[in-house]
């Protein structure tokens, strides 16, 4: 009891400490752009401000934490970051594949199909990193509703140089380690979208955050929710929940144009603002070559960006586009500089050819870090490694691998590609299917396993992007293991069971027989 | 030794127990008895029974066709759903459809070089909006070079990760008459008006692939083989620029003709491959509330009474009266579906451009639109090809559950493989007893020449069995087939066809005689050692037999086809006293054996097509495997008595 | 075997001659196999067996019987034995009346004018009016005028003091059920923010350290607490307020009891199992206020109730037209509204009417009262431990295949300690202290995910598989087992010829 009294006191007197200067701020933003194939993508950024607030010290896990007290910040998510010292937390939930070739460089880099987690923790004694990550994705499981729980050690590497933190790491004189999963077949729906609703000061009752209507946004084409806490050592932490959605507006038959408006990609206007709003802006990119219309007339034009201000703007809002002319497929699409494409090859069941080619549009040499994290379901063959370009062989570099280990760990292997310009790179890689226990088959077996995408990492900035390192993801890989016949286990058992005891009677009698002359006389002779 | 006294029951037990464990003296004295007698027996009545399976098999194989061996189809996978599909596809879709078409005909009458047509089809499906691409492709054959280009996109569904494929496919040649210049435009363009009418449509699970490959067959394996990462010597096929996920399901739409009146369906595979049942039957189930629906081009003369003459499968031999019975008629209708298969089956020849996909783990059937002056087109065609796909989309795994092994007689029946396999297998056990009675007997002969006393029956002695020489026939004929194989696959065969093929004929049946020519004189002692042509039976007997009841669980229709060419002719070879016969004999062996090569008239050349093409393994297993297996039984009647 | 037709003359070799097939090849053999099987049963019996560790049932039967028992004593700071004795028979009436209120407590009075050292409760005499002060309570009565009325009227004070009839009643089990750490989570939370004028934010710190922080610290011996605090600005009601009149709305009876609307307030916290208190500040949308509480028919002029075991609800109705901050003197009485809910919620008794505290402010719990609650809260921990052990026991009897493991069996030994240290400890924190960890050790072991996973091997399943193997496999091995143990017998017996023609397993 004493020294429950005395870590009481300890809280009790830390009340005006850290989080107690803190203020909180918050700001929404919307920006909507047309893409070259005609769909529209939408983005939306919610981030809360922590100010002059500092993730915990794992040093401190041990004991009890400062009470905390938020105004808009989600507390449920700081009770997480909290209660598993977590210094930065990205965690994304995607469904479907985002074309670069087409939409380009997404303004949220992660778009990999399914569900993906990272985290920064720094390491301690008192528990260590695997511990913190365990409970951490359950604990995330149960908020968001998705089933991040099966992001064990069969998916969890830690590959640093890939994913750097986008914040700052505090000094602490415990060193921070990495940990990264990713769930390709994990699909995101309602039930997700309603947690994290939550988690904004507004729900989705008020402000920009008011457009998030489950029925048109999972009717999209693309869309995916992510949540990222990262501190600035100048700032504080901070929260950025934000969710991109691509919708075609061409695709309901008839219509020929692009024209778009919020209430035909939202099924709902911005009718009221949220009052606890910092900033609250539509951000709404101007075509350059095309004749178009847009309503209510933009109050702000920055650089080919029309800037609507919600808390100054008179309500509803309901920004519309128009374009003059029909719609027309360009033949040719620039999207993004890097484009890479990866297939599974070969039929069989037992062994497999993994091939990769990168598509390098820049007139300048590009260096790319090239990351695969895979289950130990696909095992590589190193040495049957080749990379070239138009058949001439290519070296490549910086290899790091870390095999995987059956039933365990999966397979983290990086390469340093460098891809002379204008010219595409191809990597064949032999690999060796699995052969599972028959417990660890997934319930559709027969549908086969979704592999995680591999990442691409461009050492150098290409594309004017802000937001620090950028990822590049591979679509997605679905392998068939061999797979038993799940419709009759019993008969199965039983055959192979009876098939085992006959020839174990056999072999026993033949051992145990003795042999001896038998005269037999005539058939008649009785 | 059983006691009389009454017993407590545990004490009875107790003494049964211990006399089982403790047999009679002479117990095993008794069981040998025992068993000579009952093997006694069976030797004795061995020629009755395999006359008996002889006659069970060919007579099942016989009552295939009639319906009291097969049962409705049913849906196995629960998923498919193909009742539930609603469709959308209506005569808007019909009028682009018939635009396309229009600009196809005109390529065709300005007969548009491939590229062209490739570019053309590039173009309408970039003003679509779907990523696609084209590819060229060159095949080097010993009947001639074949090149072409196909033009394919890729519906990458929303919110999908696209790891998961159907593909929608049409060949610019039509399958009638396998591909020899019939175009198959009207496919075409229902496959272009589909990429375009699927694209709007959000709830696809999959991601739809488009291909309209060039040629027949050919256009399919170079897109296939360049998919899937396969390679082939005699194949330069380009690699494709854009990919999608596992293929799980695919159709073919054939429709050649201005319109159709039913729908046919084709599902047989490359080698004998078949789609799983529940693709064919959700198939039959959408499409039949569209057109009437009937397997391969087959049209029941029940339907349409009009062309009863020239449908008719009955011979007109037949006495009208049977003629007019209706089960005659199901009979003779359900055994042409099955002769149909059959020939596919067992020739390993695809019935269709969806052939080429069983061999990747794809289930595919093809639509044949039966060619008619009405009253279907575009509009039942893209309903059916919709629904179909509907259902194919409601899969969450491989479709696993139904059958791999069935046989249909017709679209709604099908044969399970426990009904109609015992048929060949039947045969082969026949076949092997007659070999291996062949073979005891050989070890035997009677000895009455020495006997003076008439007191004892005539005695038996052992004589030796010489193994090796018959062995070595066995393998001498094998390798003549591979040496025949390698002949007839080279590119001086194919081309002068009609002039080396009677050539080759004479040689390889003068083969075998020079052969045993060279072999050591057979041994005059017939008491001391068995006669080479007893011994060479009984083991060709046993080789085919293991043969057909392998290949029956492999490939039905090959397996039974191998029990009618092999079973009766291989039992029934024997040696003759005079020369004559045995030549006489021999010929009409040689003629079962090789005779393809005579009156084969195009086959040959379609099979070593196949061979080279695609992997079709019947060129090679009819040389290897199946003449020389005749020619063994040939060599067997050339021997002297 | 051989055949040998009767035709032939050679014969072939004597098998017996046969060096393998002689006995003892043969029972080597056989041997072999046994040995085998029986090398590998253990190793089939563990891994197809669970783990069920034996537990201590016989200690925890036993420790239903005993009975916690308290003492408390009182001194009389008084020289008169007479009013002592009074006193005393007064008390002892008290109790003696209400045997199962007083079940488990004693009352120990003497008397004297030395100040006691052991830490017993002073009662002293004199002073104008009823006064308390930590352990002393002072009644305004004079040595000579010892009426028994008056007597009595102090006697009872003193039995409420000492067991308040207040937390024995709890008729709506308000009270939450104990647990060594809390977490009240505070939540301001308006109906709809963006309606109208609403709460922004609040200074909720300076409230909470000025109301709750000392009563915190005064309970730091039975309770911790994690503090937290956050604001909602959309927590629409999942019903709708009677209008009572054109501007004010009421809430139901009925309606309180539905009135936290879980499904979209965010207010449960994933990262504990603690259970929490939750204080709620409801601020109704500008649409629906003022907002009331309605009490058999007419307004009640409180505006906050209590959710049993749940928290406390305070319902804010603003006149502001614009959006505001409440600030600490705002938030004043909220906050001591949510202090005396908190009282409730965790079982504090409330001083008895006639008795007035004169200590500082700062220490807002009298001892009187702590110790009061300490001993309630140590009875009902003592009971639930033993209950819960008792229950744990019985449930493993009677599912044979629930697993038990170290940690479970673990648990029960510590809370059985525990609960005998309980017995044996002088001072009530040592009690309270013992009977609070044997009663969450239990809990904890009974509450062990561990034996809710059945991992078992089940009888139809060992049917299934085994049958066809074993059956079809055992059955030669006996046999061939018992007739060579015969043979071998027979061997052995001396003159008895052995019948050759026997053979043996075919």
């Amino acid at each position: 009891m004493a020294k429950w009294r005395a870590l009481f006191c300890l809280a009790a007197c830390l009340y005006p400490s850290a989080l107690a200067i803190s203020t909180e701020q918050f700001d929404e933003e919307l920006t909507i752009r047309p893409l070259p194939d005609g769909k529209v993508a939408s983005t939306f950024r919610f981030t809360t401000l922590l100010q002059g607030a500092t993730p915990r010290d794992p040093q401190s896990l041990g004991g009890d934490d400062v009470s905390q007290h938020y105004t808009v910040f989600p507390l449920a998510l700081g009770q997480i970051l909290r209660e598993y010292a977590v210094t930065e937390l990205h965690l994304s939930l995607n469904a479907g594949k985002w074309r670069y070739d087409r939409w380009g460089l997404p303004k949220e880099l992660g778009v990999g199909t399914g569900a993906e987690l990272w985290a920064w923790m720094g390491d301690t004694e008192v528990t260590s990193i695997d511990k913190r990550w365990k409970g951490l994705r359950n604990a995330l499981a149960g908020l968001f509703c998705a089933s991040l729980g099966s992001l064990d050690d069969l998916r969890t590497t830690s590959p640093v140089q890939t994913f750097q933190p986008e914040g700052d790491l505090p000094d602490w004189d415990s060193p921070h380690d990495v940990r990264h999963a990713s769930l390709p077949s994990e699909h995101v729906c309602t039930e997700n979208l309603t947690p994290f609703l939550k988690l904004l000061p507004c729900k989705s009752r008020s402000g920009i955050a008011s457009l998030l209507n489950p029925h048109r946004l999972f009717d999209a084409d693309w869309h995916g929710m992510g949540v990222h806490v990262l501190w600035r050592e100048k700032e504080g932490v901070e929260v950025r929940l934000t969710f991109q959605s691509v919708s075609d507006p061409l695709r309901s038959g008839s219509r020929q144009k692009q024209d778009w408006s919020l209430h035909s990609l939202f099924g709902r206007s911005i009718e009221r603002e949220c009052p606890v709003a910092h900033s609250s802006r539509v951000l709404v990119a101007l075509p350059q070559d095309q004749s178009y219309s847009i309503t209510p007339e933009p109050p702000l034009v920055e650089t080919e960006w029309a800037v609507f201000d919600t808390t100054k703007i008179n309500m509803p809002l309901n920004t519309a586009m128009t374009w003059a002319q029909n719609f027309e497929f360009p033949t040719e699409f620039n999207g993004a500089p890097l484009t890479v494409k990866r297939t599974l090859r070969g039929t069989s069941q037992a062994y497999g050819q993994l091939s990769i080619t990168v598509q390098n549009r820049l007139s300048s040499e590009l260096p790319v870090l090239y990351l695969e994290t895979m289950p130990w379901l696909v095992q590589f063959y190193l040495s049957t490694l080749k990379a070239s370009i138009g058949g001439k062989p290519h070296a490549l570099s910086n290899l790091t691998y870390i095999p995987a280990i059956p039933h365990s760990r999966p397979t983290t292997f990086q390469m340093l590609l460098t891809i002379p310009a204008k010219s595409d790179l191809e990597i064949v890689l032999d690999v060796n299917k699995a052969f599972l226990l028959y417990a660890e088959h997934p319930p559709d077996a027969q549908r086969g396993w979704d592999l995680p995408p591999a990442i691409l990492t461009p050492l150098v900035p290409i594309a004017n992007h802000s937001t620090g390192q950028l990822r590049i993801y591979t679509p997605t890989l679905l392998v068939d293991l061999a797979t038993p016949d799940f419709s009759m286990p019993y008969n199965v058992i039983i055959f192979t069971c009876s098939l085992i005891a006959f020839l174990f009677g056999n072999v026993f009698n033949l051992l145990t027989r003795k042999f001896v002359i038998i005269r037999v006389g005539s058939d008649k002779t009785t | 030794m059983t006691d009389v006294q009454p017993q407590k029951p545990i004490k009875r037990i107790l003494a049964r127990f211990n006399r089982f464990l403790t047999p009679a003296e002479n117990a095993s004295e008794l069981r040998i008895r025992r068993r000579n007698k009952t093997l006694g027996a069976l030797t004795r009545r061995i020629g009755t029974i395999r006359l008996v399976l002889f006659v069970c098999g060919y007579l099942w194989m016989l009552a295939l066709p009639s319906d009291r061996l097969a049962r409705r189809v049913w849906i196995d996978e629960n998923a498919l759903q193909p009742n539930r599909v609603d469709v959308h596809w209506n005569w808007g879709e019909v009028h682009t459809a018939d635009r396309y078409l229009d600009d196809l005909e005109n390529l065709r009458d300005q007969n548009a070089t491939s590229d062209q047509r490739a570019q053309y089809l590039l173009s309408q499906f970039q003003k679509l909006g779907l990523p696609s691409s084209t590819q060229k492709y060159h095949f080097s054959a010993s009947s001639g070079d074949i090149q072409g280009s196909n033009a394919f996109a890729i519906l990458s569904s929303p919110r999908v990760s696209g790891t998961e494929a159907m593909v929608i496919s049409a060949s610019w040649l039509s399958r009638t008459g396998d591909g020899e210049g019939q175009l198959n435009l009207r496919g075409v363009a229902t496959v272009l008006s589909l990429a375009g009418y699927l694209n709007r449509y959000a709830h696809w699970s999959k991601d739809l692939i488009f291909i309209i490959n060039d040629g027949y067959l050919d256009g399919m394996q170079a897109w296939l083989s360049a998919y899937y990462g396969v390679s082939q010597p005699n194949l330069h096929a380009e690699p494709l620029e854009i990919v999608s996920g596992v293929i799980w399901a695919a159709l073919c739409v054939d429709y050649p003709g201005h319109s159709y009146s039913h729908l046919g369906i084709f599902h047989e595979g490359l080698n004998g491959r078949l789609p799983n049942q529940d693709l064919v039957t959700s198939l039959y189930y959408v499409a039949s509330s569209n057109s009437p629906v009937i397997m391969y081009d087959h049209l029941d003369s029940r339907d349409v009474p009009d062309r009863r003459d020239e449908l008719d499968p009955i011979p007109l031999w037949v006495p009208r009266v049977m003629r007019d019975m209706p089960d005659v008629r199901a009979y003779a209708y359900r055994a042409m579906n099955l002769l149909r298969h059959i020939g596919y089956q067992a020739r390993g020849r695809a019935s269709g451009v969806h052939g080429l996909f069983h061999q990747y783990r794809v289930d595919a059937i093809t639509l044949f639109a039966y060619p008619a002056t009405g009253p279907y087109g575009f509009h039942a065609i893209g309903r059916s090809v919709e629904g179909t796909l509907r259902a194919a989309n409601n899969m969450l795994e491989r479709l696993h559950a139904s059958f791999f092994f069935y046989l249909l007689p017709v679209h709604h029946e099908f044969i399970q493989i426990g009904k109609y396999l015992p048929s060949a297998i039947l045969i082969s056990v026949a076949m092997i007893f007659g070999g291996l009675k062949i073979w005891s007997d050989a070890g035997w002969t009677r000895s009455s020449i020495i006997e003076q006393k008439v007191t004892s029956e005539p005695t038996w002695t052992r004589r030796r069995r010489p193994v090796i020489p018959s062995l070595l026939i066995v393998l001498a004929t094998h390798l003549m087939g591979t040496l025949l194989f390698f002949v007839v696959k080279s590119s001086w065969f194919v081309p002068r066809y009609m002039s080396t093929a009677p050539i080759l004929f004479i040689t390889f049946t003068s083969l075998p005689p020079l052969i045993t020519i060279f072999l050591p004189p057979p041994t005059v002692d017939e008491a001391t050692t068995a006669p080479l042509s007893s011994l060479l039976k009984a083991f060709n007997l046993c080789i085919a037999s293991t043969i057909i009841s392998i290949i029956s669980v492999l490939n039905f229709s090959m397996a039974a086809s191998l029990a009618v060419f092999l079973g009766i002719p291989l039992s029934i070879s024997s040696s003759s006293p005079n020369p004559l016969p045995r030549v006489f004999k021999y010929f009409s062996y040689a003629l079962l054996g090789l005779g393809w090569l005579l009156f084969g008239s195009n086959e040959p050349k379609s099979a070593i097509r196949d061979w080279e093409m695609f992997g079709g393994w019947f060129a090679p297993f009819v040389c290897i495997v199946y003449a020389p297996l005749v020619f063994q039984a040939a060599i067997v009647c050339l021997q002297p008595q | 075997m051989l055949l040998v037709k009767p035709a032939d003359e050679h014969n072939p070799r004597e098998p017996s001659k046969l060096f393998f097939e002689s006995e003892n090849v043969r029972r080597i053999i056989l041997f072999a196999y046994w040995a085998v099987i029986i090398a590998a049963t253990p190793l089939w019996w563990y891994t197809t067996s669970i783990e069920r560790l034996s537990l201590p049932t016989s200690r925890v039967r036993s420790q239903a019987g005993n009975q916690l028992k308290i003492t408390v004593p009182i001194h009389l700071h008084t020289g008169d034995s007479e009013l002592a004795g009074g006193l005393r028979k007064e008390l002892l009436q008290i109790t003696a009346e209400d045997a199962e209120h007083w079940n488990g407590i004693t009352v120990h009075v003497d008397h004297g004018l030395s100040d006691p050292t052991n830490g017993s409760y002073i009662v002293k005499f004199g002073g104008e009016d009823p006064s308390i002060d930590s352990r002393t309570v002072t009644f305004p009565l004079d040595e000579k005028a010892k009426s028994a009325p008056e007597l009595k009227q102090v006697a009872s004070t003193l039995a409420e003091l000492i067991s308040p009839r207040s937390q024995q009643g709890d008729p709506h089990h308000r009270v939450a059920q104990f647990s060594p750490r809390y977490r009240l989570a505070f939540t301001l939370m308006d109906e709809d923010a963006s309606a109208g004028p609403a709460v922004l934010e609040w200074d909720f710190k300076t409230a909470f350290r000025r109301h709750l922080l000392p009563t915190l610290n005064a309970l730091s011996q039975l309770h911790n607490f994690t503090v937290e605090s956050q604001v909602q600005y959309h927590g629409r009601l999942a019903f709708n307020p009677v209008q009572v009149d054109e501007q004010s709305y009421a809430l139901t009876s009925e309606q309180l009891t539905v009135f936290v609307n879980s499904a979209e307030w965010t207010l449960s916290s994933s990262a504990s199992n603690d259970p929490v208190l939750h204080f709620l500040l409801f601020v109704p949308s500008a649409t629906r206020r003022p907002l009331y509480i309605e009490q058999d028919g007419q307004i009640s002029n409180s505006n906050a109730f209590i959710l049993p075991q749940w928290g406390g609800i305070l319902i804010y109705n603003s006149e502001t037209n614009h959006h505001i901050n409440l600030n600490s003197t705002d938030l004043d009485p909220i906050f001591s509204t949510f202090t005396n809910q908190l009282h409730m919620l965790l079982g504090i008794p409330q001083l008895p009417a006639d008795l007035r505290s004169t200590q500082v402010r700062s220490r807002v719990i009298t001892e009187w009262q702590l110790d009061a609650l300490q001993r309630r809260r140590a009875l009902e921990n003592a009971k639930g431990a033993a209950d819960t052990l008792r229950s744990i026991v019985n449930l493993v009897e009677q599912i044979e295949n629930m697993p038990v493991g170290q940690d479970v069996k673990g648990d029960i030994q510590n809370a059985l300690s525990a609960l005998g240290q309980m017995y044996t400890a002088s001072s009530l924190a040592e009690i309270f202290r013992h009977s609070a960890r044997a009663f969450t050790l239990s809990s904890r072991a009974f509450f062990n995910p561990g034996m809710l996973a059945m991992l078992y091997f089940p009888a139809e399943h060992k049917y299934a598989v085994y049958a066809p193997l074993f059956a079809s496999a055992f059955l030669p091995l006996v046999l061939v087992a018992i007739r060579e143990f015969k043979a071998w017998k027979a061997s052995r017996r001396p003159v008895k010829k052995v019948d050759t023609t026997k053979k043996i397993g075919s």
